[in-house]
């Protein structure tokens, strides 16, 4: 049912690689941003800077054939795995060459093609689908996991009770992914949770919880790795808490004045932490800079293309109202 | 065909769809070593196993989302909400996932999936055990509503949303699980989507869905006794809803009644009757009238709760009024001379 893809490439990706990555990511975000400033993309926007390692690392733990489920801010996710930029730059712009032909929008790109099923604005909604992706994959017992992004906004959701729960009640091939951010839209962790300590929920579901510094892209990815090897041999879901910071407005909606000054700063940046440990394991800057070069030229290459592709046509859904409203019986 | 009750019927389609098709599984609240609650899972456990009939926890959002993975995976869940009062649970699961993911992904992406819940007052259930629901899934573009009002139904109209790659939700309804009826053996489909005339007649239309089809036959039984000859076709599917069927019997008659047991106020008999007046209002003879349930939340009491249900006395006196009015109008070409 899945289809190939270029983003997996059989062995886990190094660190120049995830580097590319979110190199990528930071792109298409800071061009998101500039088109909606545009009026280009209408809608809420989230992007996600500051907390690319956590999204990119996480993909680098997945094999082809593998399901993935994400949330409102799911950019990194359509990165880490590999979706084509112009069609998913053109998605956002609600224009025909997007994959959904500019029905889903920025936060809805389902593609079996990437086992991207799928993004949801609906808070929760991925672990929701994740259960149901894992008891599939459970049945046929083929390897495949499901790595369930989430939030720690989602956390205190009814859906995060149910789905962690059937998750380890059945054993299922999932690895929940709790991408920390701090916020829940502008309410700050301490103030919708007493236990900030949000891995150490998994226990009381009866699986692992761990936590990993969601700004080392490679410790993510390594971290993710374990849980989704786990979960490969038959050993159930884990709960992995990456803690990140959101250092971008939660959309382009937001009027902001909820943040203290400083409250950033205990958080590395996930650029020059990955950056660093390139250039001290001998990759020359030149070598690095044309990473970031690279990257550059895609998202470049792929606004170019998503501005020149037409609008969809609004006939086919004439057609399927037709379906749904009965009117084929009547007109 | 074989006497079977209502009940028989849907755990008759249930086998034989997973005999047929290893996909399909069955989840729910009670539906695997207790065999439901109303019994239509009974025996599945024993013959399919835990991996394809499965107790789940009381999750209802949890389940039917789940249940929506599994579809997208490949999987043909049926699940089972055991009153539609609690699907309440799991509307936004289905508003903002099942009825989205297919059109979003333009097909390449299909939810076959079966939701059965049950309805309807009668039991004296009290106001969270006995409403009746199906306009609130039925909304839905996206998403087939059904209600068999009878056995026969029950097996097809459950075998064809088992094969149905769109979602489907399924309302039955509670004082029918026992009821008994001829059922057609081995495969049996009624196409989703379409409404059956279940009696014939020429004088006034009777529309009615679910439980009420029975009061409804009922009534058009009283009706004969007074020389009039009543129609009764059962709506079957709320969405797509038939129009064909139903705006044909209201040209035929001309006078149309139109019996839901859920509250009157935004529910099925509005839209039907809107249909009806929208497609068929030159051949009305009397504005469609329409019975519903009072528009307060389902009383414990039995006394209580048979003052706000609707029965066939109700479709009777109802139909005696379209019966007595007779709107007069200038012949077409007259109106048209006006305009």
């Amino acid at each position: 049912m899945i289809s190939a893809t270029g983003a997996f490439a059989g062995v886990a990706p190094d660190l120049m690689e995830l580097y590319g990555r979110m190199c990528v990511l930071r792109d298409l975000d800071l061009a998101l941003e500039d088109l909606r400033r545009e009026g280009l993309v209408k809608g809420p926007m989230h992007v996600g800077f500051g907390q690319e390692a956590a999204g990119i690392g996480a993909t680098a733990a997945l094999r082809h054939g593998d399901i993935t489920t994400a949330t409102h801010r799911p950019h990194a996710q359509y990165v880490g795995l590999g979706l084509p930029l112009g069609p998913t730059i053109a998605e956002m712009m609600g224009r025909v060459d997007g994959q959904c032909g500019g029905r889903g929008g920025h936060m809805l790109i389902t593609d079996p093609a990437y086992g991207l099923l799928a993004p949801s604005g609906i808070i929760g909604h991925s672990l929701l689908l994740a259960v149901g992706h894992g008891y599939a994959q459970r049945l046929a017992g083929d390897g495949h996991v499901t790595l369930c992004v989430t939030g720690d906004g989602a956390i205190n959701s009814g859906a995060f009770n149910e789905a962690a729960n059937m998750a380890a009640l059945w054993q299922l091939p999932v690895v929940i992914l709790v991408e920390n951010n701090q916020y829940a839209l502008s309410v700050r962790l301490d103030r919708h949770v007493r236990e900030t300590q949000l891995y150490r929920r998994a226990a009381g579901y009866g699986m692992p919880g761990v936590a990993v510094d969601g700004n080392d892209v490679e410790a993510v990815r390594d971290c993710v790795s374990r849980a989704t090897d786990r979960a490969r041999d038959g050993g159930g879901p884990t709960l992995v808490e990456a803690i990140t910071y959101r250092d971008a407005v939660f959309s382009g909606a937001d009027r902001g004045g909820y943040r203290g000054q400083a409250e950033a700063a205990p958080f590395s940046d996930p650029f020059t932490l990955a950056r660093a440990r390139l250039i001290a394991r001998g990759a020359g800057a030149a070598t690095v800079d044309e990473v970031e070069r690279t990257a550059h030229q895609a998202v470049a290459d792929a606004v170019a293309f998503a501005r020149t592709s037409p609008w969809p046509d609004p006939a086919d859904l004439t057609d399927i109202a037709a379906i749904w409203d009965g009117k084929e019986h009547t007109s | 065909m074989i006497p079977m009750t209502y009940a028989q019927a849907l755990n008759d389609a249930l086998r034989q769809e997973m005999r047929r098709d290893e996909r399909v599984i069955v989840l729910g609240e009670d539906v695997a070593v207790y065999g439901g609650i109303f019994g239509a899972t009974t025996g599945l456990l024993d013959e399919f196993g835990p991996d394809r009939v499965v107790d789940t926890p009381i999750s209802e959002n949890g389940i039917v989302g789940a249940a929506i993975g599994m579809a997208m995976s490949g999987l043909r869940p049926v699940v089972e909400i055991m009153y539609s009062d609690f699907l309440c649970l799991a509307l936004d699961s289905l508003a903002n996932a099942a009825a989205v993911y297919p059109f979003v992904s333009h097909g390449r992406v299909t939810v076959p999936l079966v939701v059965r819940t049950q309805g309807g007052p009668g039991n004296s259930a009290g106001p969270q055990h006995s409403k009746s629901l199906e306009q609130w899934t039925a909304h839905l573009p996206g998403i087939h509503t059904v209600l068999p009002s009878d056995a026969a139904d029950a097996k097809g109209l459950l075998t064809a949303a088992i094969r149905s790659d769109d979602p489907v939700v399924m309302f039955e309804h509670k004082a029918l699980y026992t009821t008994e009826d001829l059922v057609p053996e081995g495969e049996h489909l009624t196409p989703l989507g379409t409404a059956r005339v279940v009696h014939e007649g020429d004088d006034v239309t009777i529309i009615a869905l679910s439980g009420m089809v029975r009061h409804a036959l009922d009534a058009a039984a009283s009706l004969s006794a007074f020389g009039v000859h009543a129609e009764v076709v059962d709506v079957r599917s709320l969405r797509p809803l038939d129009t064909t069927t139903l705006v044909a019997s209201a040209r035929k008659t001309g006078r149309v009644v139109v019996a839901a047991e859920t509250w009157l106020r935004y529910g099925p008999t509005a839209e039907i009757a809107a249909a009806i007046t929208e497609e068929a209002f030159e051949y009305l003879h009397a504005p469609v009238a329409r019975v519903g349930a009072l528009g307060v939340p389902y009383p414990a009491s039995p006394t209580l709760e048979s003052a706000v249900v609707r029965k066939a006395d109700d479709i009777v006196r109802a139909t005696q009024r379209v019966l007595t009015t007779q709107v007069i109008r200038p012949a077409r070409n007259q109106m048209w001379d006006t305009v």
